[in-house]
């Protein structure tokens, strides 16, 4: 009785937030919440990580691009790993929804791709003295910023969404290979790249002291990239949705 | 929180020589997400003018 009701219930809720309108007005009224608590979490975080933690004893004060460096390539993996489940949902249960989201996504993953490439290449000059190194990790993210252009530049190919959409769902399902690769490399081959510090298993190799902005620098820039997810599928509403009523009265 | 880790203004800038790579990330950071947030909030008023 009580699994019936609850199958239900999630069908219900599934229903209704798949529905494009329900979703667009939803995240209308979340996106100011949202957009002001993750810029306060970001912007303490990143004054407190900048201006009060202690320098680092072998990097110097180079280390502090971590916060910004660490949440761009962790909001990058993460962004992708949406993508590819959203691109499941699509063509499991063929949620339009989920095709605009994974659509919506593509360009803010490169966006963000982009950013971890360049702090780190940045970081590299005091921290190896070189900018590039094609070791693991540094050309897996490379990759996977080429993956994120490759699969916009193919859905913008095609005149017929239906067929973009679900192209970029399968490329994007096939990419995700890459993410436990990123993950990885630092681990699986030899690179300038230290193992990752900071494992759900083991206690974190950071002093507390820098770990926690660290990890507020990484929650707010999540919300913040999720406002901008908010923003790039409403785009994508407007494009496909625009002969509905709905959207003609909202607007 | 940790006490300020700098003496003074230009210690803040400077950081041993390391500043202008902090300040160059910092920068990078705040011009990409504030553009990305402009962009696609034209987008969105592009899109709206279209569908009027």
């Amino acid at each position: 009785m009580l699994r019936e009701i609850l199958i239900i219930v999630i069908k219900k809720f599934i229903h209704q937030f798949a529905s494009p309108k329900t979703y667009f007005y939803q995240v209308n009224r979340l996106y100011p919440w949202l957009l002001y608590i993750s810029l306060f979490i970001y912007l303490f975080a990143i004054i407190w990580g900048l201006l009060f933690t202690p320098k680092d004893f072998v990097q110097g004060h180079s280390y502090r691009i971590i916060y910004f460096h660490v949440p761009a390539s962790f909001v990058a993996q993460s962004l992708y790993a949406a993508m590819a489940i959203s691109s499941a949902v699509f063509l499991i249960w063929r949620v339009k929804l989920a095709a605009y989201l994974a659509r919506s996504i593509a360009p803010i993953g490169a966006m963000v791709t982009f950013i971890a490439l360049v702090s780190g290449s940045i970081w590299g000059i005091p921290t190896w003295g070189t900018w590039w190194e094609w070791d693991a990790r540094i050309t897996s993210t490379l990759i996977l910023f080429i993956m994120y252009l490759g699969l916009i530049s193919l859905h913008n190919s095609f005149n017929n969404f239906d067929k973009a959409d679900k192209l970029l769902a399968y490329l994007a399902i096939i990419g995700f290979i890459q993410i436990p690769i990123i993950k990885k490399s630092v681990d699986w081959w030899s690179s300038l790249h230290q193992p990752a510090s900071i494992t759900i298993s083991d206690k974190p190799s950071i002093d507390p002291s820098m770990l926690y902005p660290l990890f507020m620098s990484m929650i707010g820039f999540a919300g913040l990239v999720a406002c901008l997810v908010i923003l790039s599928s409403k785009v994508q509403i407007y494009i496909r949705e625009k002969n509905k009523s709905w959207v003609k009265d909202h607007v | 929180m940790s006490n300020f880790a700098f003496s003074s203004l230009s210690d803040v800038l400077n950081m041993d020589g390391h500043g202008v790579y902090v300040w160059v990330v910092f920068s990078l950071f705040l011009i990409t997400i504030s553009t990305s947030f402009y962009i696609f909030n034209l987008l969105i008023k592009k899109y709206q003018k279209r569908v009027k």
